[in-house]
């Protein structure tokens, strides 16, 4: 098997993420403040950023940048955890490295070479891009945006007016059901959540910001 | 040990008297009522139903909620039956193995006995399950006193690299994914010191982030978010709706008892080991069960009758085997009971030595539940196999609305606040996330539950040996369970070892 040689970036990018994080560290152990040390730790992401990206396969890069985030947060949540002192940050900065660690690990998983491979195989199986297979950005993105839409519906009209409008509209247009079984369903929605929540257990449910303000 | 069992007899007294008043067997026959429609409904399962219903339970006596979540618990496997044998589609993971056989059965127009079959199977199994948890109990209550902070800490541990292991071999996923439920168990006031931590000011989060919306979201919103990304309907088999013969299932079971009980004997046993679960005790026992049968009249996978019933036993037994180490050591087996003790705890029961010495009488009440909700499940499931056959043809887009509305309710039900139904809905997409990208929810949601405890027990093993680490390696039961922790961690390298080796034997 012919070697390969490293792309510039790689070996760019690994040297920057070095030396940042030999500066997090030092600067964590001279006492500088939670920001400075905490810039050092963004640049170190960054640097293996450009570092790893080459080396992943176009069919990963989803999953890729996916566990970069994950680092991100991870080293995000150290950086925070040293604003805390003694016993009520030894446990959580315990679990922050373990998750830098961790995750390293899991973006290695994702690079093709023989790294990679040991990594996948120690720890069971590789990132099945399959699992993606019908799953459309463009729909996932239109669906955790009626997500939000029911949020903010139910923060503007509350629990009662909300439910039979958000089947009625989630039926109707993304559903494109016929209208008889979406106002049946819907009504049957109300029902159910009135007569349970409500009429049974006696709560009383949030009735939204626009009843609130109608009532004063 | 005959001592052990006749002090029990006071608790089992208390539980079973509570148990019989209307109000609680109303209760328990609504949680087996939802298991089964949830378990019957492809891509809701057992953990959807769980979380939907610890809302409800607030306001309930500890005893009335535990009968609603465990009849919940031990009816959804059964009901995930019957789209299995019906529809060749698993209600819930643990039916896939029923599918080999019962569809088959279903497509000879046999689907009445393979229902029934299924129905005493689950049943029996079920039972077996709760009777070894009911001897296992007084055992388990002298094994937990060997325990101190330092091998909880070393539990919760091995219980989560265990999960982390088994969930579907993403074990370096999955123990990032218990990090992240460790961080979030961190968010708001430390249990040592009292001191705020990682709230940003934000008001909703000073008393931590709450379990009820964020398992709502990480299982029921999630799921609502997957489903309606794949969209279409859920079932798209609706052939051999035919229920005839059920009794010549009924009647199979007994005829081949064995099979009934090495499935449960299997099960129970899984069910026991920290995240296993329900599917790979189905899956042991259908492999066993061919393994045994080498010339069976009707081939396997053909529509033999003793597949459905090997599998069934198996995922019911396990339903008692896993609240062993639940109830016991506070150690989750699988993503359900996670979200039962996670229930538990905020009823104000915390699993461990507390609980089986000073809530006996609740321990006894889950049993008992889990006994009653398991035949009651089968009952229904026999008298009404059909109708639930037409529910898993369900569209995605009646059930999506209709299950977010009423779990987001549910999110603020809790504390009759706004910020909790936004919690859930972070941690939806968090959830839809996890699925998209392969990282397991399961052992976010164990840690999620167990961070405080763990926290705890860390402090305190540190507090009683001076702030020495040493009292993690120099102890007897912490040796054993720092060599099981090593040795879990490195089953996934010996098994791509064993499986590399494998065509290399074959070729020379």
């Amino acid at each position: 098997m012919s070697e390969q040689r490293l792309p510039f970036a790689t070996i760019a990018g690994s040297v920057v993420c070095l030396l940042s994080v030999v500066a997090f560290f030092a600067l964590i152990n001279l006492g500088y403040s939670r920001e400075i040390f905490g810039f050092a730790g963004a640049v170190a992401w960054v640097g293996l950023l450009f570092a790893v990206r080459p080396l992943v396969e176009a069919r990963s890069l989803s999953a890729f940048w996916f566990a970069l985030c994950v680092l991100g947060f991870f080293i995000f949540f150290v950086d925070q955890t040293y604003e805390y002192q003694g016993r009520v940050r030894l446990f959580p900065l315990l679990i922050g490295y373990l998750g830098i660690i961790l995750s390293l690990l899991d973006i290695l998983s994702l690079t093709r070479g023989k790294a990679g491979e040991i990594v996948t195989r120690s720890f069971g199986k590789a990132f099945d891009p399959t699992n993606l297979e019908g799953r459309s950005a463009l729909r996932e993105v239109i669906v955790i945006g009626a997500m939000c839409l029911i949020i903010l519906s139910i923060y503007l009209l509350g629990f009662l007016l909300s439910t039979p409008l958000v089947v009625v509209a989630w039926m109707l247009v993304a559903g494109r059901k016929p209208l008889p079984l979406t106002l049946a369903t819907a009504a049957g929605s109300f029902v159910f959540v009135w007569f349970l929540f409500e009429f049974v257990l006696r709560y009383e449910l949030y009735r939204g910001l626009v009843w609130e303000i109608m009532t004063g | 040990m005959l001592e052990a069992f006749t002090g029990l007899l006071g608790p089992l007294g208390t539980a079973s008297l509570h148990f019989l008043s209307v109000q609680s067997l109303t209760w328990l026959l609504a949680g087996t009522c939802i298991g089964l429609l949830f378990g019957a409904v492809p891509g809701l399962g057992g953990t959807t139903a769980l979380a939907l219903l610890i809302p409800l339970t607030f306001g309930m006596e500890q005893s009335d909620a535990i009968m609603l979540m465990g009849g919940s618990m031990a009816a959804t496997s059964t009901g995930g039956s019957v789209s299995a044998i019906l529809l060749n589609t698993p209600g819930t993971a643990p039916n896939a193995a029923t599918t080999f056989d019962g569809f088959p059965l279903a497509s000879q127009g046999r689907a009445g006995e393979a229902v029934g079959a299924a129905a005493t199977a689950s049943a029996l199994g079920g039972l077996i399950g709760v009777f070894t948890l009911l001897v296992v109990i007084p055992i388990a209550k002298q094994i937990v006193l060997l325990f101190s902070p330092p091998e909880f800490f070393l539990l919760a541990v091995f219980g989560l690299v265990a999960v982390a292991v088994s969930t579907g071999e993403r074990t370096l996923q999955a123990l990032i994914a218990g990090v992240l439920g460790f961080i979030c168990a961190f968010v708001g006031e430390d249990l040592i010191t009292a001191t705020i931590r990682y709230t940003y000011d934000i008001e909703a989060l000073q008393d931590g982030i709450k379990l009820v919306p964020a398992l709502i979201g990480i299982f029921a919103i999630a799921q609502m978010i997957d489903l309606a990304v794949k969209g279409g309907s859920i079932a798209e088999n609706p052939a051999a709706v035919k229920i005839q013969r059920v009794w010549g299932g009924v009647a199979a079971v007994f005829r081949n008892w064995s099979t009934m009980l090495v499935g449960s004997g299997i099960g129970t046993f899984i069910g026991a080991v920290p995240g296993v679960g329900g599917t790979v005790a189905g899956f042991l026992s259908y492999s066993t069960q061919v393994q045994r049968d080498p010339k069976p009249d009707v081939a396997y996978g053909k529509g033999n009758i003793r597949g459905v019933i090997a599998p069934e036993s198996a995922n019911n037994a396990k339903d008692g085997g896993s609240m062993i180490p639940t109830i016991a050591f506070g150690i989750p087996g699988s993503a359900e009971t996670a979200v039962f003790l996670g229930a538990m705890v905020l009823h104000g029961l915390e699993p461990g030595p507390t609980l089986l010495n000073d809530h006996e009488d609740v321990v006894f009440t889950l049993v008992l539940s889990l006994t009653v909700a398991c035949v009651l499940a089968s009952i229904i499931v026999l008298m009404l196999a059909r109708p639930m056959a037409y529910l898993t043809l369900l569209d995605a887009h009646v059930l999506v609305p209709v299950v977010t509305v009423v779990a987001l309710v549910g999110a603020y039900a809790l504390e009759n606040d706004f910020s909790h139904v936004v919690i859930a809905m972070v941690f939806g997409i968090v959830g839809y996330l996890m699925i998209r990208f392969q990282y397991p929810r399961i052992t976010f949601t164990i840690a999620l539950v167990l961070g405080e405890i763990t926290e705890r027990s860390f402090f305190q093993a540190l507090g009683l040996s001076d702030g020495s680490y040493g009292i993690f390696f120099n102890r007897g039961v912490s040796q054993i369970l720092l060599a099981m922790i090593i040795f879990t961690l490195a089953v996934p390298a010996i098994r791509t070892l064993l499986k590399r080796r494998k065509p290399v034997l074959g070729a020379s």
